[in-house]
């Protein structure tokens, strides 16, 4: 497994191995984020290359049509030789680098691919001009495993960096002239009442404006499960800390520190994500009211009005007759469940009616039967 | 009027249950989105169980109204391993076009149905490029994604021979679609299958050093385009999305109702006069809304763009639908209370609303009411100089 470092300076680089690790340089204009204009960039490019480093690019920002032309010259600009591989999520970008480069690609699909099928498709498509994917932090290791067995592409995940969870193009934060821009960025920290999270790092650029999860992901405590699942690489990007947090932990992993003392040592207050398990789907059960919801085709329809001792009406809704003397179930809102005989059927004039087909009509009035309640032929299955 | 009429886009609104795709198609809909109860973006709608999503679309195709179906969640592989038994129903049942955001559904469509596909917003796709690697997946339509500009569209249709749909209305998720994930790391809810906690509405304290301020500074205004129909013509757009399954019947009734006239009167005459425009828009603040604004319809959006205030119920809404017209009355299924003496508008499938001051009313059984209570039945006398159907909404002050 390798490592590959997002680097911003020569010393940074320094403490990296090429035998072991790569590394992956952005620049302002192109990249999400960075501190270095296209000029630092390139020189520093040319510097990792010399020494011996795989030299990864991140042109991973997403660009509308009348962006793009300015954007690609820029891109242009690069020093292509020096470079092994462009990272990128843009598809458009993407198809421009295949058409216009020899350059490999490595393909950003951290939001939106969460499926074998979709990366095999991508795989196809691109050839082996994607050397690799920079898969999402949501898979699980054991997803992440299987999807190593079964893709011809290396993986790359993030293993210890800031995790983004929000990326508009607009500017959100510079229009309150009180805070302060440092390096053409302006960072601030949110914090919502109506979150159980504080202190979310948003941080607006040319680019517009992304907000990270308030703590820092951190996997390299399960250095195991990292290996174990498969990954060919594992990206460290501490860009925006000090560099003595990345010597700490480059130095550590040198040792062959791992498990709870690495974590307590270099990044106490991280989270694991969805490393070990991904439940994210769990509780949409629990967003609806089920009882209310239409099933099958013994549906009949829904009592529209509950007027006491007097009458229910019902609308009917479904393919199937309401006739007088058909047994019934109705499912309330609240869960009970009643079997009931029709007994009368009347239109919304009183007329006496034997049978009824869609539409409007009244009934008897039962007790504990709610507006909103489901009817089903009695036939119908329990649910 | 115009000798040939112009071609305009189709209206597309949003139905999250089945009565609202009544509604909606009622009120002049040309298509129609909405999701089963799996693999869409709305954890918390209705959606459609298959017995309606049957009745949804024979009810939208007797009326050649076209329906799209939803399965535009990033599926993850146990999600896509339930989904070609679906696909096989939706196609059986004559669903005309799945809209998806990614590329392993799309490959899954392909293989186990013949529908047309047609590219979610979710997916950003933003540029001409893109949208040729997604016609190079056999995807028919695009809905390019909420930052790309009138122009930016006409510049992609004159590059990609493909079709473009584009929002026109309604509420703006705040990141680039598909690239926010706040609610699965802080509610554990995967905003992505349908679990969005929109904490971009949150008010958030900002903090910088010793400066502090409190804002809903990444909350968006709501998209209103219906003073561009003519650009939107213009540029080439296929067909212009109403946002919202979520929202009321009577938002699902008035985009319709007042997306369709504006776009059959340009279509017609090649213009809109200021003041219809000014009567529809009118219209459009009749229901719950946040302000307006074009966002990136025009130029990129800016700081005025954003929303800095909590979304407030509007005080005038739905009062309750016609269910049955007789000689002399209506039935009036009641959503929020209204009494004698108050003054409602009945809001016709076409021309303009009905005004309906309340004199007297009854319930089913003849008993005089004052007040209505929700969630019942009243008889309401017809009012004279118009004619009322049944599934007409009834709004006015709450
Ligand atoms: S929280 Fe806001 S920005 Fe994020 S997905 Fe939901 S609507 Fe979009």
């Amino acid at each position: 497994m390798r490592l590959s470092y997002a680097i911003e300076n020569e010393e940074q680089l320094k403490l990296l191995n090429p035998k072991v690790d790569e590394v992956i340089i952005a620049c302002k204009e192109l990249s999400r984020f960075s501190h270095l204009n296209l000029e630092e960039a390139s020189q520093l490019i040319k510097i990792a290359k010399d020494s011996g480093f795989n030299v990864f690019f991140d042109f991973d920002v997403l660009s509308t049509e009348s962006d793009f032309k300015f954007l690609t010259n820029e891109f242009l600009k690069l020093p292509f030789q020096f470079i092994t591989a462009i990272r990128v999520q843009d598809l458009g970008i993407a198809e421009f680098i295949k058409s216009t480069t020899d350059l490999d690609l490595h393909l950003i699909t951290e939001t939106g691919n969460h499926n074998l099928i979709g990366l095999k498709a991508y795989e196809s498509y691109f050839g082996k001009r994607v050397t690799r994917f920079v898969v999402s932090s949501e898979l699980n290791y054991e997803l992440l495993k299987s999807y190593s067995q079964e893709l011809n592409t290396p993986l790359e995940a993030l293993g210890f960096g800031r995790l983004l969870i929000f990326y508009t193009p607009r500017k959100l934060v510079s229009h309150y002239d009180r805070f302060e821009w440092i390096n053409e960025q302006i960072e601030v920290s949110a914090s919502s009442e109506e979150s159980p999270h504080k202190g979310f790092p948003v941080l607006e650029n040319k680019h517009g404006t992304f907000m990270y999860h308030i703590k820092e992901l951190f996997l390299f405590d399960k250095m195991d499960l990292l290996i174990e699942s498969g990954l060919f690489s594992v990206r460290v990007d501490l860009r925006h800390r000090d560099g003595k947090l990345l010597e700490l932990f480059v130095n550590n992993i040198k040792l062959g520190l791992t498990g709870p003392e690495l974590k307590k040592k270099i990044a106490p207050k991280s989270i694991r994500g969805y490393f070990l398990t991904n439940k994210s789907d769990v509780l949409f059960k629990k967003l609806k009211n089920y009882r209310i919801q239409r099933k099958d085709s013994h549906y009949l329809g829904e009592v529209i009005d509950a007027s006491k001792d007097n009458y229910l009406a019902i609308e009917l809704k479904g393919s199937a007759d309401l006739k007088v003397g058909d047994e019934i179930t109705i499912y309330n809102p609240d869960g009970k469940i009643k079997d009931v005989r029709i007994e009368i059927l009347k239109d919304f004039s009183g007329n006496s009616l034997e049978e009824k087909k869609m539409g409007l009509v009244l009934t008897k009035y039962l007790s504990g039967v709610w507006v909103k309640a489901q009817l089903y032929q009695k036939s119908a299955q329990n649910f | 009027m115009l000798e040939k009429p112009l071609k305009v886009p189709e209206l597309l609104v949003p139905a999250g249950s089945l009565e609202k795709l009544k509604v909606a198609v009622d009120y002049g809909a040309d298509a129609i989105y909405l999701a089963g109860l799996k693999f869409g973006l709305r954890a918390a709608a209705d959606n459609f169980t298959e017995t309606e999503l049957d009745e949804g679309i024979r009810y939208a195709h007797e009326r050649e109204v076209k329906v799209y179906l939803v399965l535009n969640g990033f599926l993850h592989d146990k999600d896509l391993s339930e989904l070609p038994d679906f696909l096989k129903y939706i196609e059986k049942i004559g669903v005309d076009a799945v809209i998806v955001s990614d590329l392993g559904v799309i490959e899954t469509v392909k293989n186990h149905s013949n529908l047309e596909i047609h590219l979610s917003t979710q997916a950003s796709c933003l540029n001409a490029q893109s949208a040729k690697f997604w016609k190079n997946f056999g995807v028919t339509r695009i809905v390019v994604g909420r930052e790309v500009s009138l122009s930016e569209v006409k510049d992609i249709k004159a590059k990609v021979d493909i079709e473009i749909e584009m929002f026109i209305h309604g509420s703006m998720c705040m990141a680039y679609s598909g690239n926010c994930t706040i609610s699965n790391y802080t509610q554990g809810r995967d905003s992505n299958r349908g679990g969005c906690a929109h904490s971009c509405r949150f008010q958030y304290s900002l903090e910088q050093n010793d400066q502090k301020l409190s804002s809903f500074f990444m909350s968006s205004k709501d998209l209103n385009g219906l003073s561009l129909i003519e650009e939107f013509s213009k540029a080439g757009v296929d067909s212009v999305k109403v946002e919202g399954r979520m929202k009321s019947h009577l938002y699902a009734g008035t985009v319709a109702k007042v997306y369709s006239e504006a776009l059959n009167e340009f279509k017609n005459t090649g213009k809109l006069e200021a003041q219809r425009i000014s009567f529809w828009q009118n219209e459009l603040k009749k229901f719950t809304h946040r302000e307006y604004a074009e966002v990136n319809l025009i130029e990129k959006a800016g700081a005025d763009t954003v929303y800095f205030e909590r979304e407030n119920e509007n005080n005038y809404g739905m009062l309750g639908r016609v269910l049955e017209v007789k000689d002399e009355y209506f039935v009036m299924q009641v959503r929020h209370a209204f009494e004698v003496g108050h003054s409602l508008e009945i809001l016709p499938f076409k021309g303009s609303p009905i005004k309906l001051d309340i004199q007297n009313m009854s319930s089913l059984t003849n008993e005089p009411i004052e007040r209505t209570k929700p969630s019942t039945l009243v008889k309401i006398p017809l009012p004279r100089e118009r004619v009322v159907e049944a599934n007409y909404l009834i709004r006015g002050f709450k």
